[in-house]
């Protein structure tokens, strides 16, 4: 059974009354609230009682908690009183103060008739001062909304273990060459782990997902397709929601055609049969067979091991990779129990240096390199994930050093009231008590903010977050654990700043000063510190934030080798046609890269199946030149043609591109970059020279000569490498592009608008699917991860500005507004309002500048926690620090200069007879 | 200690006068505790740990003890209530107190004499 939320909180709550109260009532008031819960009808009434019973219940822990100290205050203060009067000071006047007491028969009895009076005094004294309360529980509550908000998101995406059982024992298994480069695995050598590894209850490859179009549903549809061996459903360990998982005897070769779906698949387009019996899709498989596959089973909604699919096609069934060499695998297995990722690697690197030894020339693989699957998933974002937590623990901090200030200030002005009190016989723990009691509501009001915002908050960041940030959705709908952490957070920052501040408002003998309006020396040094501790947090965040910005802007404005301005990319995805051949794709591209060219708009028009904005394809292998070497090299494999280096300026260096020459039938040629030149042919010329590929490719016989070395062009995630790669004419080897999808790009004059451009290729074949884009925006989906914890990082930062601008405003006003009489006095002496107004700025001057020094010398430690995601600037860069100290120091004497102005406009004869 | 509560030394709590008030008649759990009360005064709200605290001070001031329920009973019926001679004596002094309260308003003429 579920438990309403409310009573979660309570129960929460109840485990800070003292152990001998809880050892009495044991879960008795919690199990009566939740009783008493069902009991009040209405939402209304609902609402007032779930309050009503908190706030009581808080009372009742502060009570008893403060309850014998605060006893044991007032008997030390009777019996080590100066004599006069101590007796009576210790009994009579506290019952005089205190209303009528029962007897002191319970220690805390003193103590818990005044301290309910207190709360309840304190909410009404607080309710009736919303100026001075709704900012204080505001400013509480961002810090700990912010602050939940990020604990929840490293529970939810790096904490929170996957959805498979026993998740910690499945992992990811890749080829590791000798220089440590992790590759992925070629069929043959899983393979051969899948048949001698000992460690594994199950290890699967898997090919995809690819983009695939399945007929049968309701209407023909572009869908994600996987390709997976026998153990995939296994290794997962879900079972299917509805049919069962491909079977062995299925995934083999000459097995029966069978698939299996996504259950989004199954109700979007199957329309969600019960009954699977009859179900049958028309799909093309990894060779471009087209065959009629029957639907055996549906996953569970939002099953993605090894990412999101929405066929599962078996992958064992026909498996022509007879070589080592292509790494188009994924693998993902799952250990038995007793085995460890270190012994499962040893197992595996066993197996693997055995096919070394054996078959040296055609893998490059010397062992494996295994991590589990939750480091796969989550690994990359670990880094900037933990720096968003520190953001906002640091805004936190933030929020309860401002808090503070507004509370010390509030203090003072009842250090009279506090005073009154005291000569009439009140203890400093109750005004400890009471004042402690104030800070509750605060935190309690915070805390309410607070989760209201966390859950704002993290329902947006599952709507804007980019896709290389996982699991982030759903996280706002766990509300005990972010009740939890809040509560967490409130209790430190309560016990940190509440208690501190409350202790530092009442001490010494406030009597004394009950007549001084005027803010004492040692309560300034405290406002200095909280200033200067704030000034540092928002520089350190600033900071940091300014580093990542700057960072962003040289990937952004980095020499990737190519351009981007005014280039159109479209995505083509040519639906695979019964009976079709590879000729049928090079007639179609021929037509569109013709008719393209010839529309005025466009400049020039060219073909890749491989774009460089989107990194590294995984279509490769070994290269075997005519000497018969086969160097240590992984080049990538585009297919292009002469007008996709024009289009997007990759310049050419020596030799050729692409022309008339290479057609189908003509000896191949291919075009290489100057890394590939660098590397294969050292200190010689490459032109002319000739190699081939093993592995997968379908043209191994066929030799490729070099004629042209172009440029790099490479995407901004390698922009600290440079890797090779070599160009083949789509005419001479269309295969690749029945592979994957292609992308035609056009360089426009600027008039050209995407819509045009996609109803020209619809006029050319209304049928084939396109997507297009900009190739800024293609660029720019790559840097999405970046930008999203820039701008939450930067939130931060400026929240925590604003915060400490208002800190520092509210400081410069409450001292200008207590020391009114004296710069009347200083006024009437003859001083000039504008120096009396300065100096009172000044006031904010020191802390600040120390601030600032401080903040700079941390803010450091705090960029280095990210200094491998920085591109093209130092852990520390001296100019954005320059900058963010700047406007720091101009936001502060700003925020100082408003309440000082308002000195100038004081009539000192008006100041002294007032006061 | 726990007598001088008894001796009528002061005015009661009215949550504690109230739930005297009910133990007099019978002998209850925490709940019937709370049902009751909320049938007799429905404008005031009964707080769980306030209750509790307040049952505990009784015990603890000898004016209530606390009686296991038998053993078949519901968990949380566990434990029973009953009124001790302090908790009557507390009683009487409190309603004799209340008594001359009500002798003083009908004097003054803010009630009716009957």
């Amino acid at each position: 059974m579920r438990r309403p939320v409310a009573v979660v909180i309570y129960a929460w709550l109840a485990m800070l009354l003292p152990a001998r109260f809880r050892s009495r009532a044991g879960a008795g008031p919690e199990e009566l609230f939740a009783w008493q819960l069902e009991r009040v009808r209405g939402g209304l009434a609902r609402t007032r009682f779930i309050v009503g019973s908190l706030a009581d219940l808080a009372g009742q822990v502060v009570a008893m908690r403060l309850g014998r100290g605060a006893t044991e205050a007032v008997s030390r203060e009777a019996s080590g009183g100066d004599g006069h009067g101590a007796a009576i000071a210790g009994t009579q006047t506290r019952s005089a103060m205190d209303g009528p007491v029962l007897g002191a028969s319970s220690p805390g009895r003193f103590v818990i008739e005044p301290v309910l009076r207190d709360a309840r005094l304190a909410v009404r004294n607080l309710v009736r001062q919303p100026a001075f309360t709704l900012p204080v529980i505001a400013t509480l509550g961002l810090g700990i909304g912010m602050a939940t908000a990020m604990v929840a998101v490293v529970r939810g995406v790096l904490l929170r273990p996957l959805p498979y059982p026993d998740e910690d024992r499945v992992v990811v298994v890749r080829e590791r060459t000798e220089s440590g480069g992790l590759l992925s695995a070629s069929y043959m050598n899983f393979a051969d782990w899948r048949e001698s590894g000992r460690t594994f209850e199950g290890l699967s490859a898997v090919v995809g997902p690819r983009h695939t179009v399945v007929l049968g549903g309701e209407e023909p549809v572009r869908v994600p397709a996987l390709f997976v061996s026998a153990d995939y459903f296994r290794v997962a360990g879900v079972p299917p929601v509805l049919g069962r998982p491909l079977s062995d005897d299925e995934n083999q070769p000459g097995g029966v055609n069978a698939v299996v779906v996504s259950h989004r698949f199954w109700s979007e387009t199957l329309g969600g049969p019960r009954d699977l019996a009859g179900e049958a899709l028309t799909v093309q498989d990894l060779f471009g067979r087209i065959e009629s596959y029957a639907v055996v089973g549906v996953m569970p909604a939002g099953f993605d091991l090894m990412g999101a699919s929405d066929v599962y096609l078996p992958l064992d069934r026909a498996v022509p990779w007879n070589v080592r060499g292509n790494h188009v695998a994924h693998v993902v297995g799952r250990l038995v129990a007793d085995a460890t990722l270190e012994s499962a690697a040893l197992d595996l690197d066993r197996v693997q240096s055995g096919i070394h030894a054996e078959f040296a020339g055609e893998t490059e693989a010397i062992g494996v390199g295994i991590v589990s699957l939750r480091e796969e998933v989550v690994g990359s974002v670990r880094t900037p994930v933990l720096l968003l937590l520190i953001g906002a623990l640091l805004l936190l901090a933030t929020s309860f050093l401002n808090a503070s200030g507004a509370l010390l200030a509030r203090g003072v002005v009842r250090r009279r009231e506090f005073g009154v009190r005291v000569s009439l016989g009140a203890t400093r723990g109750r005004l400890l008590t009471q004042l402690i009691l104030e800070s509750a509501f605060y935190a309690t009001g915070g805390l309410v903010l607070g989760l209201l915002i966390a859950r704002g908050l993290l329902g947006l960041l599952a709507a804007v977050a980019p896709p290389a940030i996982p699991r982030l959705g759903g996280l706002a709908a766990t509300w005990p654990e972010l009740l939890a952490a809040s509560a967490a957070l409130v209790t430190v920052g309560l016990l940190l700043f509440g208690v501190a501040t409350a202790a530092l408002a009442t001490r010494g003998d406030p009597a004394l000063r009950s007549r001084s309006g005027s803010t004492t020396r040692g309560v300034r040094a405290i406002w200095g510190s909280l200033i200067a501790a704030e000034v540092a947090l928002a520089l350190m965040l600033l900071a940091t934030a300014g580093v990542l910005g700057r960072s962003l802007r040289g990937i952004v404005t980095a020499d990737t080798g190519f351009q981007t301005a005014g280039i159109l990319s479209a995505e083509i995805n040519l639906p695979p046609r019964p009976g079709g051949s590879a000729a049928d794709f090079v007639r179609y591209f021929d037509t569109v890269l013709g008719e393209l060219r010839s529309m005025p708009g466009i400049e020039s028009a060219g073909l890749s199946n491989v774009l460089p904005v989107a990194g590294s394809s995984n279509i490769g292998g070994p290269v075997q030149l005519e000497s018969g070497d086969t160097p240590d090299l992984i080049a990538q494999y585009r297919v292009a043609d002469a007008g996709f280096f024009e289009t997007l300026g990759i310049g050419l260096v020596r030799g050729r591109v692409f022309d008339q020459r290479d057609v189908a039938g003509a000896d191949h040629s291919t075009v290489i970059n100057t890394t590939m030149a660098e590397q294969l042919f050292p200190g010689v010329d490459a032109i002319g020279r000739r190699f081939h590929l093993g592995g997968m490719d379908p043209y191994r016989d066929d030799w490729l000569t070099i004629v042209g070395i172009v440029e790099e062009a490479r995407p901004w995630t390698v922009a600290a490498g440079s890797y090779p790669v070599y160009y083949v004419d789509y005419r001479q080897r269309p295969a690749f592009l029945a592979f994957t999808a292609a992308d035609v790009v056009v360089r426009t004059r600027g008039t050209m608008a995407a819509n045009d451009l996609r109803a020209r290729l619809a006029a050319i074949d209304a049928d084939v699917p396109v997507r297009i884009s900009t190739l800024d925006e293609r660029i720019s989906s790559r840097t999405a991860d970046r930008r999203f914890v820039l701008t939450l990082l930067a939130v931060f930062a400026l929240l925590a500005l604003a915060l400490t601008t208002v800190g520092i405003w509210g400081v410069v006003s409450f001292v200008a507004s207590r020391r009114t009489r004296d710069m009347g006095i200083r006024l009437a002496l003859g001083a000039t309002p504008n120096r009396v107004a300065r100096g009172l700025q000044w006031e904010s001057g020191p802390p600040v500048l120390i601030g600032i020094a401080v903040g700079a010398a941390l803010a450091g430690s705090l960029t280095r926690l990210v200094r491998s995601h920085l591109y093209g600037v130092g852990v520390v860069d001296p100019l954005s620090l320059a900058a963010v100290a700047a406007t720091i120091a101009l936001t502060a004497w700003f925020a100082s200069y408003l309440p000082a102005r308002r000195v100038k406009r004081l009539d000192p004869v008006n100041t002294l007879r007032e006061s | 200690m726990a007598d001088s509560r008894g001796s009528g030394s002061g005015p009661l709590h009215d949550l504690e006068r109230a739930i005297l008030m009910v133990l007099l008649e019978v002998d209850a759990h925490a709940y019937g505790i709370v049902a009751e009360l909320e049938r007799r005064m429905p404008e005031r709200r009964i707080y769980p740990a306030n209750l509790y605290r307040r049952l505990n001070d009784m015990v603890d001031a000898g004016l209530l003890k606390e009686q296991p329920a038998p053993a078949s009973a519901d968990a949380r019926q566990r434990c029973h209530y009953r009124v001790t001679a302090a908790g009557r004596r507390a009683a009487r002094a409190e309603a004799e107190r209340l008594e001359r309260v009500v002798a003083d308003a009908r004097r003054l003429g803010l009630l009716r004499s009957r």
